[in-house]
């Protein structure tokens, strides 16, 4: 009997599992009562103040200004808006795990579009390109931690790790082209563009069918 | 308290008791993955009342209430029996688990540990999960009454006379 006691005792949690809940709780917004009291002044920072702002001036503005920032280059005027302005409210509002590795895709995603559209235009300078680099790395590594948060039961990891592999996939002629200073040529954007849409198409029905199952399940 | 002493205090009670309350969620739910999901909104639970100021007496005790509670919610939600059968088999006292069949995601158990976990659930409703969180967690009868919502008394009672029964279960089955 000890000793069977003693098996039921091994069954443990492995150590990656055990850093992914730690990880998820400690990561969960909760405001100590024990923080220092934020002054009035403070109200600049407060999330829900910077989201109500953005949208405020996106509604005064009729929506142009974020209509167009978001079809902006590295080097534009408005490129400064969407990066500070406009994507940060789009990852503020993505608050589930599984929006926000979506979100994140679709950024890594925006980071290669630019890239493409510069070398076409030629102007993708060392300094851009060092610039998009980043950033594409930043959003691919926040992309992979997002899906460690999404609970591996539902198969929505799976599933938005897949489509981003596919997305890229298409892409790698085009960044080998890009990585060894080779130009673009206009039909090269257009084919990449055809086959991300049909990507994206390909979620969408998925999607949809997973919105029909559900709705299936449910009744 | 500073926010990185709660962290500090919180992470120390985490690594402590993680896999204690894992294996009590499993056993009784049978699905890793919902398992960890019960842990993981149990100490978040935890994490959020440290934050809030609030002081736990007895943690042990308060994580595997919670423990016990969502896995009877889970019961419920899950709606295979109607919340009258739960209620029948003593409060929502459920079995544990001890199948022979797993699927390959499933931790596999040792004859033995099958063994206990079949005399166990066996046992009449009441003594099962006093003499698992006694024998297998080492909880003492104040923190399972606590659980329970028993007395310490009814607790220490429930254990002495599961243990005689598992005994002559045992006894028998050796014969």
């Amino acid at each position: 009997m000890n000793k069977g006691i003693n098996d039921i005792k091994n069954i443990n949690l492995t150590h990656s599992e055990k850093t992914r809940i730690l990880n998820n709780i400690v990561e969960m917004p909760i405001v100590s009562p024990y923080a220092p009291k934020q002054s009035i002044w403070n109200f600049a920072f407060n999330k829900f103040a910077y989201v109500t702002s953005i949208l405020l001036i996106v509604a005064m503005t009729g929506g142009t200004l974020a209509y167009a920032d978001e079809y902006s280059l590295p080097g534009d005027m408005l490129y400064p808006i969407k990066r500070n302005i406009t994507e940060p409210m789009h990852s503020i509002l993505a608050n589930t795990p599984s929006a926000r590795a979506e979100w994140e895709a679709t950024k890594a995603m925006r980071r290669l579009s630019e890239a493409e559209l510069l070398a076409k235009r030629n102007d993708l300078t060392p300094e851009k390109k060092t610039k998009i680099e980043k950033d594409f790395k930043n959003s691919v590594a926040a992309f992979r931690a997002s899906l460690q948060s999404i609970s591996t039961s539902t198969g929505r990891s799976e599933e938005l790790g897949a489509s981003f592999e596919e997305s890229m996939k298409n892409r790698t002629d085009i960044i080998q082209r890009i990585s060894s200073g080779d130009k673009l040529e206009e039909n090269d954007i257009e084919l990449e563009n055809e086959s991300e849409n049909r990507a994206s198409t390909s979620q969408k029905e998925s999607r949809d069918e997973r919105g029909e199952s559900r709705e299936g399940d449910d009744r | 308290m500073e926010a990185s002493q709660i962290k500090q205090i919180f992470t120390r009670t985490y690594n402590k008791e993680s896999d204690s309350l894992f294996r009590y969620c499993y056993l009784r739910v049978h699905d890793r993955e919902k398992a960890i999901d019960i842990v993981q909104d149990i100490f978040a639970e935890l994490w959020k009342k440290m934050n809030g100021g609030e002081t736990i007496k007895n943690e042990r005790a308060y994580l595997f209430t919670l423990a016990h509670n969502r896995i009877i919610d889970w019961y419920r939600k899950k709606k295979s029996e109607s919340l009258d059968a739960l209620l029948e088999n003593d409060e929502g006292e459920r079995p544990f688990d001890h199948p022979d069949e797993r699927s390959e995601t499933d931790i596999i158990l040792s004859s033995e540990a099958k063994s206990v976990l079949k005399e166990i659930d066996n046992l009449e409703p009441v003594y099962r999960e006093v003499l698992y969180l006694r024998f297998v967690e080492d909880l003492s009868p104040q923190e399972i009454a606590m659980i329970l919502k028993i007395t310490p008394n009814t607790a220490s009672v429930r254990i002495t006379r599961g243990i005689e029964k598992l005994r002559e279960k045992f006894h028998t089955q050796n014969k």
